[in-house]
């Protein structure tokens, strides 16, 4: 199987949840961005491993646990 | 070679494991506290502590991991019956509950919490960047190059207790009574501070009346200052009760003031005691600065431990606790957990990522002043070395007496 045959999981935010204290926006910068008005943002979802790992480790540890993988 | 240049940073406990008492506030002030942890931990990941005095104790969790599957369990590990282990009527410290979202569990704190968590956010906070940069400056610029200083009192208990009365609104000449009374409420354990223990309650007390008169002031008077939007909370339509009020404001006091100024005197310390840290960050001040303050913050460990009580019989990791019993996370050893950070006695101000614990394991209780916590810590010592850069401490920290906070009384610092 390519890489682009591959399943990715996606990423998703609960903004009810998030309280915008920016950890996952520091550990994958290329994922999750907080814009101006502190609501975060997907900017881009995972599509290799080495990302996909990353962002599993920021879901895990976002403190509020508003991140979901699936 | 400055004076703390050459004492070793983790000396080999002489602590046999059961000796290891974390409810003693001495087994704190002892040099090798950290090492005795790393040994606790390692061979004891969950134990049981006792107060010497009440022979009333706690769960202890030390391993990274746990403590953030202990913080986000709230059902299990609740909030609501206090977050103090060392308070228990048998030891004298007793503090009536604040009743307040740091001693409640969801729904209510959820409901409680967002009406406050509004003022501390990225945004809101990167609006004070240029009032912060401001005040650290005006601390900084009272002293002279070579002026030998009394750091805690001098610079680093200030920048925090200007910052948090002006977002609550106090009036400047009731700042220096309620720094006292803040230190008082959280040395309560130091001899230094109050002798008496219940100096502590009363302290506490204190905080929380001029609080109550204080929302009445903003209900009447309102300003757009934080606690005038905190007078005004309703919940389920209903206002607050003033007492919660009052509770709202000694805990904002209290967590604004004495967790980053122990983070900034640490990060004096460590900055002396590893002088290539601090070239470096003279370096790159602006570059390095959110990495420089998330180490300085581990490294700091303000807050030792949170408490949590028992809802039901659990068993976790092969050890069975009970109802009421209580339990408390330890982010001193956490955050120096070799598991989870690469040489964790080493202070290494690039250290990314950094998910230190010092805020807390996550969940409902997640420190709510991180982000002004962290650009307090950076603009003060970017301000500080841009007008001192040979600023270093000159003599051995005093420590506070405390199994709470890893509190700093005093250290002398020369610009």
């Amino acid at each position: 199987m390519t890489q682009q045959d591959t399943v990715r999981r996606e990423v998703s935010v609960d903004l009810d949840v998030c309280e915008a204290s920016g950890v996952c926006a520091r550990m994958v910068r290329e994922v999750f961005r907080l814009d101006d008005d502190d609501v975060l943002t997907i900017a881009h979802q995972p599509d290799t491993d080495e990302l996909d790992r990353r962002v599993a480790v920021a879901v895990r540890r976002c403190p509020k646990q508003a991140l979901s993988l699936h | 070679m400055t004076i703390l240049e050459d004492q070793p940073i983790n000396p080999p406990t002489t602590l046999d494991l059961d000796e290891i008492n974390l409810a003693d506030p001495d087994f704190w002030l002892r040099p090798d506290y950290h090492d005795a942890l790393a040994k606790l931990r390692a061979a004891r990941p969950v134990s049981w502590h006792e107060h010497h005095d009440s022979g009333k104790g706690f769960w202890a969790f030390l391993d990274y991991e746990d403590i953030i599957a202990v913080t986000r369990d709230w059902e299990a590990f609740s909030s609501k019956h206090g977050i103090r282990v060392h308070h228990d009527a048998g030891t004298g410290q007793v503090r009536p509950g604040t009743n307040i979202m740091i001693e409640m569990d969801p729904p209510e704190q959820t409901a409680n919490r967002k009406h406050v968590s509004t003022g501390f956010t990225p945004r809101q906070v990167r609006k004070m960047e240029t009032y912060v940069r401001e005040q650290a400056i005006r601390i900084v610029s009272e002293f002279e190059r070579g002026d030998e200083i009394e750091f805690v009192g001098d610079i680093a208990a200030r920048l925090p207790m200007e910052i948090i009365c002006d977002i609550m609104g106090v009036d400047p000449a009731d700042r220096p009574h309620l720094l006292d009374l803040s230190n008082r409420t959280l040395g309560d354990q130091d001899p230094d501070y109050g002798v008496d223990p219940l100096e502590g309650t009363k302290a506490t007390l204190e905080l929380r009346e001029y609080g109550v008169q204080l929302a009445a002031e903003r209900l009447e008077n309102p300003g757009d200052d934080l606690f005038s939007e905190i007078a005004r909370i309703e919940v389920d339509g209903k206002p607050l009760p003033k007492e919660q009020l009052g509770g709202y404001f000694a805990l904002l006091i209290a967590a604004g003031n004495e967790t980053t100024r122990t983070a900034i005197t640490h990060g004096m310390i460590a900055f002396s005691r590893f002088p290539d840290q601090k070239a470096l960050f003279q370096s790159d001040p602006v570059g390095l600065e959110q990495s420089a303050a998330e180490e300085i913050i581990r490294w700091a460990s303000p807050l030792r431990h949170m408490g949590r009580v028992l809802t039901h019989d659990i068993e976790y990791r092969g050890v069975r606790m009970r109802t009421g019993e209580k339990a408390a996370v330890w982010y001193s050893a956490s955050n120096r957990d070799p598991a989870v950070f690469d040489d964790p006695f080493r202070f290494d101000i690039t250290r990314d990522p950094n998910l230190h614990q010092s805020f807390g394991g996550g969940g409902p209780h997640f420190c709510l002043g991180a982000n002004l916590a962290r650009r307090e810590v950076w603009v003060l010592f970017q301000e500080l070395f841009a007008r001192f850069p040979d600023a270093v401490a000159v003599a051995d920290p005093v420590p506070l007496r405390s199994v709470q906070v890893n509190g700093v009384k005093s250290l002398k610092v020369r610009l």
